[in-house]
């Protein structure tokens, strides 16, 4: 074609030596980058050939692939049918909370009065001793309620918390309304029971500094965020800044070997949800229980070194805890 | 390669108490997750368990679920977890991954004599071709082609950039043409 008949149209560039590049992008590409890299392929006859080849070369080994080696297809009706039947076909209808939630609030609340009692006795605040009787009676009450929410599952769960919030009422709960002005760590133990236990989040949680907690704190603020973010899929704010911190606590010489425990399982935690690392992925499954024995087993430990152990109350709990 | 993703996503439908696209899912995607844990080393029964493992969490997470990426993605880091997940309670076990005291069931291993010859020389020499990968191409490669996840979705899978993603996948493929290639000059000299 002249020039001056009709629109001009450049010539695609003349193909580079090394089409590797341009066939991949031409092949497995997306959007304006594939389009372009297939026009320069098919303008060119040794590129048109080699796109080709690829591409059916390609296609043969994904169905390679997906056919895959030492599984019989003939399975594939009976293994269809079997999940199936575990699945949309199963009686019990889908529930929201798994059992180990149900447990792990439960125990979570139990707790969360336990360490309020344990640390009004022993935090210096003044306590009447026929209020503290009081609290140590509902705290094992509390306990119970675990229990019993352990044993009958999702449905005892709802009956325990029932039972709680009625004992609540009474104005005689410690696992009720933590005051304002109670230890970091029980606001935060109340916080989380509260995420676990109703899936509301404490919004004065995401105010605090973690740079500025102790150890036992700065776990159990951790706790309450990562359990939000499995629950809810809200992300953590500026959570590499708050991993840098929990690796400088860990690091710290004068931090409690036994605490170090508990920063840990949260740095576990946030790995095993991929908010650790390189990059960041929003992982909404999650790959266990929010709240496991070994948690307790951490907790008595840090509680055996920070002289916390020495409470019968303590001990009550945590042993309860783990089971 | 056409996509095979679901057009509406099954977890929502669930949500809304419609169960047919997630058995339509299950349908359609079964052998694909099957194929995919054989791949990752885990022998057939195995790799069946892990399959229905992997609905099964799918399901149990319906009611908390929020549509933030594509189902297929969702559904295959739900997989690789579950694939992590059971290879550490192998290890726990002190078991070898891909290890069965059952021959029959070693990836590769074909008891049916039946089967055409062609077919089990092809899918031993692709065996072979992905066995010479660099395992991290090796797993790109495959999430590409057998997952039809993109690369940005891989990079969220596998906690890697995208551009690791593309290195790796432009490595691969400049491999496996190579190979190809050889194997097809041997293929003439041969004749």
């Amino acid at each position: 074609m002249s020039p001056g008949n009709g629109p001009h149209r450049p010539e695609p560039p003349e193909l580079p030596a090394d089409l590797e590049p341009l066939l991949l992008e031409a092949a497995l590409g997306e959007g304006v980058p594939r389009a372009s890299a297939r026009r320069r392929l098919e303008s060119d006859l040794r590129g048109l050939r080699e796109l080709r080849a690829l591409e059916a070369r390609l296609a043969k080994v994904q169905g390679e692939l997906a056919a895959a080696p030492g599984w019989d297809p003939a399975r594939e009706p009976a293994l269809v049918e079997r999940i199936l039947a575990e699945t949309t076909r199963a009686l019990p209808p889908l529930d929201a909370r798994p059992w180990w939630l149900s447990f792990g609030a439960a125990a979570v609340l139990a707790g969360s009065g336990a360490l309020a009692l344990w640390l009004a006795g022993h935090g210096g605040a003044t306590e009447p001793g026929a209020r503290s009787t009081a609290k140590l009676d509902t705290a094992l009450l509390d306990l119970d309620t675990a229990r019993h929410a352990t044993d009958a599952g999702p449905e005892g769960f709802a009956a325990a918390r029932e039972e709680s919030e009625t004992t609540a009422s009474d104005g005689a709960c410690v696992a009720g309304p933590v005051d304002a002005d109670a230890r970091l760590e029980v606001r935060l133990l109340e916080a989380r029971a509260k995420g676990l236990r109703e899936q509301r989040w404490a919004p004065w949680v995401r105010e605090v500094s973690p740079s500025e907690l102790g150890s036992l704190a700065l776990a159990l603020w951790c706790e309450v965020q990562l359990d939000r973010y499995a629950l809810s899929g809200e992300r953590p704010p500026a959570w590499k800044h708050v991993v840098e911190i929990l690796h400088v606590t860990l690091d710290r010489p004068e931090t409690p070997r036994e605490s170090s425990k508990l920063l840990a399982h949260a740095l576990d935690r946030s790995r095993d949800y991929g908010l650790t690392g390189e990059v960041t992925v929003a992982r909404l499954d999650t790959p266990g229980p929010l709240w496991t024995g070994e948690w307790f087993d951490d907790l008595a430990a840090a509680g055996r070194e920070a002289g916390v152990a020495e409470s019968g109350l303590w001990r009550t709990w945590v042993d309860q805890g783990r089971r | 390669m056409s996509s095979r993703a679901p057009e509406t996503d099954p977890l929502v439908a669930l949500q809304g108490g419609d169960p047919l696209p997630f058995e339509a899912f299950v349908r359609s995607w079964s052998s694909t997750l099957v194929a995919y844990f054989i791949h990752q080393g885990s022998p057939a029964s195995r790799a069946e368990d892990l399959t229905q493992d992997v609905f099964l969490r799918l399901y149990k997470s319906a009611m908390r679920y929020r549509p933030r990426e594509r189902f297929t993605a969702y559904c295959f880091r739900t997989a690789r977890n579950v694939w992590i997940d059971d290879c550490r309670r192998s290890a726990a076990r002190g078991e070898r991954l891909g290890e069965s005291s059952d021959p029959a069931e070693t990836p590769g291993h074909h008891p049916d004599p039946s089967a055409p010859l062609v077919f089990r020389e092809e899918e031993r020499s692709l065996q072979a071709l992905l066995d010479e990968l660099p395992i991290g191409q090796r797993r790109v490669f495959e999430l590409v082609l057998l997952a039809e996840l993109d690369y940005g979705e891989i990079g969220a899978m596998l906690s890697i950039p995208v551009g690791t993603v593309k290195s790796r996948m432009f490595h691969a493929v400049r491999k496996l043409r190579l190979a190809w290639a050889r194997r097809a000059q041997e293929g003439v000299a041969r004749a």
